[in-house]
């Protein structure tokens, strides 16, 4: 038995310490014969650089869901596989986030640049024509044709392929006929659902997708619908990338189908949309950068140079051979960083781990300021929220400067409005944030505001005096002064609950502070409007807001979208909204003149920057500065901070360069080892 | 054997159902609708869009039927092979959960058989020798072992060879794809990346199990027919081997068919911790998803799991045991 045991235990040792030896070199080449380049440059470098840029090249990410085809529900991390698979877009973003021709694959820019100049009338159709490049080739040698760019959209939002459970609800969505294709049928909206036309006659007129046209093999048009125009981001709504035709119909043999040809058919008959399915973890060719190679799945993505990409926007290619993308949990995300597993950790705002990197040599750090922000949603259609001024009194109790100063250990920036500091509007507003009232922990405001708002009685009707004496404040309706708060349980909410809690109390406000998941507070925050009042219990809701280059503030503050998910904090602005109320406030440690915004409400204003047309950045500016004056002193939300993310990079790495709008899939084109 | 295997095969179809519908019950009565975590819309979309993305996906999982019928549809094509679809990784739960399964297998086959291969002799010499220093080394050992955590203990062992040693990978199961690489190579890596899960749980596992054979050992050991076996001048090698062990290994065997759901349900936190691909890490990341397909179609997994290994156990102890009769 001694014998077993000690050979048992020698065995396990040897393994351990054979499996756990330390790999001092982590490249050995294990193929001597690489595959050799299949479209050998014909212009080698004459001084090559001396550093091999084979790789790896290792980035790590919280996760991938694994879709990486252009759907619309995928991850955010699932969208870096596809950014490095699909590129060749006729429309690209810059690193300033503003919307381009992609020159590198557009042949008729000035053709185009004079269509965004043409003004259409409300309601009239706008057609572009994109020709683009007639080399430019998939990553299998196929040409790259407009049949695929029109194939794309299609796909993307194809009734039979959202059968297949896939769609990206956003593609074309926009153009004229959008709702019929991806419908499955002609037919027109009644009340939020789609009728079908059973009259229609397919045979004549077969389903199409009216807006979108072939004009040759290297020349194709789309048609916005009239009635989205004109918009500020207009050149967004044409942009498209292409999808390989000649793949996701098996070279013809899978087509589109209508609703009715589709749900004819049986369980077993293979369809387009199961044809794609097929493909979503794999995508079996590449028009980006890379060239996707191997999906361990939730492990490592792993890919290769694709050497018929042409360059990005700017012309710029990739250099580095393979790119493995690995999950690493956040938990020592850090580690795998500082340890050399990894060589780019994005996204890192977490004060402690930012400090480990920036003390580490062997890493570079650099910074962009987030566009977007977090702080205080509140609910302002119920309760004791319908009142600006108990928003405004919230907004006076909290010490916001210090919980900023403690959640994010410095590295972020108190905000005043909705905005996040890395948007272009806030860097060159000569307004914002001067003229936005900095609310500071001030408890006579506060007493003074909930008096003003009518909650100035105690349980029997006198005046409120204080806590001590009065208990909570009531009105004259005799109504306590109840306010719900749901945070998640996360560093955030412990935090902020400590800066809520006593204010609270001494505000004689009912306050009820619960902690719980995040489903259970979307839950709560979106879809609160569905419920009755009597079983809302909470007011506010601690989260945060993310924009992009496409930011268009209507969707989520116009009252139209009251009653839906859009408008979440079921704000509605109206010309009685007591904007003139502050000129008290003017000298008090501000200058706002209210007469500047000429009155306009929210509705009107977010309303009036999307219908500007693309040029008129400066006059957006100004209604920008508008709205985010009107919102600093509504304040449907309570803004805390905008943070500063920081991106990190090994030190063996040149060309990182990261921005709100610019992610490292963007920037990976530029990078090269230098060690 | 065959006829109560047959019938206790019969029986565990009306405990299915009813497990079945306490599953189904209790994540439908989850504060949450599907739907609203599962659609998310971006800011920049149209809200009315977003409406009917959501109309959408409750129309494709009846989400407006009544309870009864929504159990029923889920059932029926349960019954049929079809798990549904996981919204998080959209695709089939059938087609996902197989390679999870899978990492999860790799790891507990060799953590169990590990633990067993030591645990049983361990605590054979354990009750021989009782009280000797090995036996309270072992007796420590299990004790710390029971006590500690093994989150703890993975946490500290994390922090020690891979973050200030350097020996073994932070986490993951492999460096790159096994199949680019040659067999030894390949093992290598795997053996490198399960070292710390597989320490972790196969010291906590050890700990018990030890304990238990020890037990079971001592209290055969002091049975009359033992000392009957001494008396007849039987050498102490034949007592422990022939005589005492097979009876003590009754307990062991109710141990080890515990064991076999754990085989492939995985092991939840420390999957979680060292990032190990396997079942238990998914079905963390599915309910904290609301993925409910994959939430439902493990639970289910693991329900047949438990039944068909307290069955397996009850055959087992007939084939050990010959008192034991199944009728």
């Amino acid at each position: 038995m001694k014998k077993f045991l000690f050979l048992l235990l020698s065995l396990t040792l040897v393994l351990g310490l054979a499996a756990c030896r330390r790999d001092d070199d982590p490249d050995p080449d294990p193929d001597p014969d690489p595959d050799p380049d299949p479209d050998p440059d014909p212009d080698p470098d004459p001084d090559p650089d001396p550093v091999s840029q084979k790789g790896p090249l290792y980035i790590g990410t919280p996760e991938f869901s694994g879709e990486f085809i252009n759907w619309g529900t995928s991850s955010s991390y699932d969208i870096a596989i596809r950014d490095l698979v699909q590129g060749q877009g006729v429309v690209a973003v810059t690193d300033e986030g503003e919307f381009v021709i992609n020159e590198n694959v557009v042949v008729n820019v000035s053709e185009v640049e004079a269509k965004m100049a043409v003004e259409v009338d409300e309601g009239v159709d706008k057609t572009y024509r994109w020709e683009i490049r007639d080399d430019m080739k998939w990553s299998d040698g196929e040409s790259i044709t407009a049949e695929d760019y029109i194939f794309a959209i299609k796909m993307q939002s194809a009734y039979s392929v959202s059968q297949a459970g896939h769609a990206n609800p956003n593609a074309g969505i926009d153009l004229v006929g959008h709702d019929a294709w991806r419908q499955g049928c002609y037919g027109e909206w009644d009340e939020g659902a789609w009728v079908c036309d059973d009259d229609h006659d397919y045979t004549a007129d077969p389903l199409d997708f009216k807006g979108l046209e072939l004009v040759d093999d290297f020349t194709f048009e789309l048609t916005i619908d009239g009635s989205e125009l004109p918009y500020f981001y207009e050149l967004a709504m044409v942009g498209a990338g292409p999808q390989p035709k000649h793949i996701y119909t098996n070279d013809g043999e899978f087509d589109f189908l209508t609703r009715d040809e589709h749900d004819a058919l049986g369980d077993d008959d293979m369809h387009i949309g199961e044809w794609i399915s097929q493909y979503i973890s794999k995508p079996p060719v590449s028009s980006g950068p890379y060239v996707f190679d191997h999906y361990e799945r939730d492990q490592f993505v792993r890919l290769k140079l694709n050497p018929h990409f042409n360059g990005d926007y700017r012309g710029h290619k990739a250099a580095i051979e393979t790119v493995v993308i690995r999950v690493v949990p956040s938990a020592t995300d850090i580690e795998h960083l500082l340890n050399g597993e990894i060589h780019i950790l994005t996204g890192v705002v977490e004060g402690d781990k930012i400090n480990r990197a920036l003390e580490a040599d062997h890493i570079q750090g650099i910074y962009f300021d987030r566009i977007g922000f977090g702080g205080l949603f509140f609910h302002t259609d119920f309760g004791p929220m319908l009142d600006y001024r108990v928003r405004q009194a919230i907004a006076y109790m909290v010490n916001r400067e210090e919980f900023v100063s403690v959640f994010l250990e410095g590295y972020g920036t108190l905000i005043n409005a909705p905005l996040g500091i890395g948007q272009w509007m806030y860097q060159e507003s000569t307004r914002v944030p001067d003229e936005l009232i900095s609310y500071y922990p001030d408890m006579d405001k506060v007493h003074q505001l909930l008096d003003e708002a009518g909650w100035d009685k105690d349980e029997d009707g006198n005046d409120w005096v204080d806590k001590a004496t009065s208990g909570y404040r009531y009105n004259a309706d005799g109504e306590v002064l109840y306010l719900g708060w749901l945070g998640t349980e996360t560093d955030y909410s412990d935090i902020l609950s400590v800066y809520l809690t006593g204010p609270m109390e001494e505000a004689g406000i009912d306050f009820f502070a619960r902690q719980a998941g995040f489903d259970v507070l979307l839950d709560n925050y979106y879809f609160a409007y569905e419920m009755d009042e009597e079983d809302r219990d909470y007011h506010m809701f601690n989260l945060g807001m993310g924009y992009t280059a496409l930011y268009d503030p209507y969707y989520f503050y116009h009252s139209d979208w009251l009653g839906t998910t859009g408008n979440t904090s079921q704000f509605e602005d109206s010309p009685d909204a007591p904007m003139a109320d502050f000129s008290e406030q003017v000298g008090q440690g501000f200058s706002w003149d209210p007469t500047v915004d000429d009155g306009m409400t929210v509705d009107e204003l977010t309303e009036t920057m999307r219908l500007l047309p693309a040029s008129e950045s400066d006059q957006f500016l100004e209604y920008w500065d508008a709205l985010m004056l009107r919102m600093n002193r509504l304040l449907p939300v309570l803004p805390l901070y905008s943070n500063q993310y920081y991106q990190f990079c090994n030190t063996q790495l040149e060309g990182f360069h990261m921005t709100g709008f610019w992610d490292w899939q963007d920037t990976i084109v530029d990078l090269r080892f230098v060690e | 054997m065959l006829k109560y295997t047959i019938k206790r095969l019969i029986h565990l179809i009306p405990v299915i159902i009813i497990i079945s519908i306490v599953i189904f019950g209790m994540l439908r009565a989850m504060p949450v609708s599907p739907e609203r975590f599962m659609v998310q819309c971006p800011p920049e979309m149209d809200p009315a869009r977003c409406e009917r993305e959501r109309q959408a996906f409750r129309d494709r999982y009846r989400l407006d039927e009544p309870l009864p019928v929504q159990y029923v549809f889920w059932f029926g094509n349960l019954l049929q092979g079809d798990l549904g679809d996981s919204e998080h990784y959209n695709q089939p739960v059938s087609s996902l959960v197989g390679y999870y399964i899978m990492n999860s297998l790799y790891l507990n086959v060799v953590v169990i058989v590990i633990s067993f291969l030591l645990a049983v002799p361990v605590g054979i010499i354990s009750a021989v020798k009782q009280y000797s220093l090995f036996d309270n080394f072992w007796q420590g050992f299990s004790l710390l072992g029971i006590s500690m955590p093994n989150f703890f203990f993975g946490i500290i062992l994390l922090y020690l060879f891979s973050m200030r040693l350097g020996w073994t990978p932070l986490s993951g199961m492999t460096s790159d794809y096994l199949g680019d690489m040659g067999r030894i190579e390949a093992f290598l890596d795997l053996m490198r990346h399960m070292a710390l899960p597989a320490t972790v749980l196969i010291i906590s596992s050890l700990a018990g199990t030890v304990r238990y054979v020890r037990s079971s050992m001592l209290e055969v050991i002091r049975q009359d027919y033992i000392r009957t076996a001494r008396s007849k001048g039987l050498s102490e090698k034949v007592v422990i081997y022939v005589h005492a062990f097979r009876n003590a290994m009754i307990p062991v065997i109710t141990l080890l068919a515990f064991s076999i759901p754990t085989l492939f349900s995985g092991a939840v936190i420390i999957e979680q911790i060292f990032q190990w691909p396997g079942i238990g890490r998914i079905l963390i990341q599915s309910l904290q998803r609301r993925d409910f397909s994959v939430v439902l179609a493990m639970n289910m997994f693991y329900a047949v799991l438990a039944l068909l290994a307290n069955l397996i156990m009850d055959l087992g102890y007939a084939i050990v045991d010959p008192r034991v009769k199944l009728n």
